[in-house]
């Protein structure tokens, strides 16, 4: 019986700390909340055009979410830019490959007036510093090939939802797993601009 | 158990530094110390986090059953490490980013952890505060000492502003952040003994008095 009562005490004492610090953060959240900016897009597009004011827009969820593979690829920030009679969009997406290498992202860029990728860039690398890590696989490439940070070169029209399913691969960096990732970074890319932007009827 | 604050005061800051004589969140300490700024702002986020989570296990210390005492601290101490996140990420979203995970790890710093277990859940509010604030201070101090040596040393900077050219880029490297600290531990561990001999004998000379007396 004592025990009953002390287990009981336990769980109760627990419970009542969880539900101060649940109203605790609850209180401070609309506070200390940040809302996503377009900066995370924003910052990585360098390419020398006419610029003008990166806005976000509305994530379509029916899109955006993890790919049911284990690189988990999703969109999450979506913005728009317009420079004269120019229209950008960029994606982050985020990706892992096979849970050897923690997330990472990538910043897509599209050109609007074309559907066309222009530009795609590795905003945070998440290796793990093993030996599929970003860097020395980078390394272990093509010298051609090592600038896996850049893809200024990079120009690929979008013609269907599956583009990059079969038959197409971006550089390759010397491990599986990490092409995996930037794979499925593109492949998710490329599905989200053609059904969300091109078919959603914002290109 | 009353606690005098001037002692409070020496074991956080000297007597018991966590991060030179207890040698405590080793991690952060290896990790963050590239960069002075890093020190002052991981230093105040523990400082926050173990003031806050030292007064609440205080407070609570005759409630919590001993049973769950250790889950009930990690609930505590991850709220405050949360609220310290969203603060960071709101007003300072550089040293958030540049903190990386070591900002959410601070809920199992043994530091916080271990000063639940050790003092707050045995001793009353304001001495739990107090020891606290002058651990976390001890822990900032000795991240930003270790911060300021690297980031001079291995960037030509201190808290961003450039000092000259020169650079030796080893102590940007994680060996640099050993031979750092270990370096740092020595030089501690040899001032520490010069001032323990000192108090020592400031005993014996006030003991030889109150004997002849």
């Amino acid at each position: 019986m004592a025990k009953k009562e002390s287990a009981l005490r336990c769980v109760t004492v627990l419970s009542v700390i969880a539900v101060i610090c649940g109203v605790l953060l609850a209180v401070l959240n609309p506070l200390l909340y940040v809302a996503p900016t377009a900066d995370d897009i924003s910052s990585q597009f360098t390419l020398d055009v006419e610029k003008g004011e990166w806005t976000l827009l509305d994530l379509n969820q029916e899109f955006a979410g993890k790919t049911s593979d284990k690189s988990g690829a999703a969109v999450s920030l979506s913005a728009k830019m317009t420079a004269g009679d120019k229209t950008y969009y960029g994606l982050l997406i985020t990706t892992k490959a096979s849970g050897n290498l923690s997330e990472c992202k990538f910043v897509i860029f599209f050109n609007g007036n074309d559907n066309c990728i222009i530009d795609a860039k590795m905003s945070v690398d998440g290796s793990s510093g093993g030996k599929y890590s970003y860097s020395q696989a980078a390394d272990k490439a093509d010298a051609d090939k090592k600038e896996i940070r850049r893809f200024e070169d990079y120009y690929v029209k979008i013609q269907s939802e599956s583009q990059f399913d079969e038959g197409y691969t971006v550089p390759k960096v010397g491990a599986t797993l990490t092409l995996t990732a930037v794979d499925n970074a593109f492949k998710k890319a490329a599905y989200y601009y053609y059904n969300a932007i091109m078919e959603g009827g914002n290109a | 158990m009353k606690n005098n604050p001037k002692d409070l005061a020496l074991d956080g800051l000297i007597r018991q530094n966590p991060t030179f004589k207890l040698v405590l969140g080793t991690c952060p300490t290896l990790a963050l110390t590239t960069a002075a700024i890093n020190g002052v702002g991981m230093g105040l986020a523990v400082t926050f986090v173990l003031m806050c989570s030292n007064m609440i296990i205080s407070l609570l210390r005759n409630v919590i059953p001993s049973k769950v005492r250790i889950p009930a601290y990690i609930l505590i101490i991850a709220t405050f490490v949360t609220i310290v996140r969203m603060f960071l990420n709101k007003f300072a979203p550089s040293i958030a980013t540049a903190m990386g995970p070591y900002l959410p790890l601070i809920v199992v710093n043994c530091i916080i952890l271990g000063r639940a277990e050790a003092f707050a859940s045995k001793n009353p509010v304001v001495d739990s505060i107090l020891d606290g604030l002058f651990m976390g201070l001890g822990f900032m101090i000795a991240l930003t000492l270790m911060g300021v040596f690297r980031e001079v040393l291995g960037a030509g900077t201190v808290f961003g502003v450039k000092l000259w050219n020169f650079k030796i880029e080893f102590f940007t490297h994680a060996s640099g952040a050993l031979f750092t600290y270990a370096l740092f531990i020595a030089l501690f561990v040899y001032f520490y003994g010069l001032y323990s001999k000192k108090s020592k004998r400031k005993a014996l000379l006030a003991d030889k008095k109150e004997v002849k007396a």
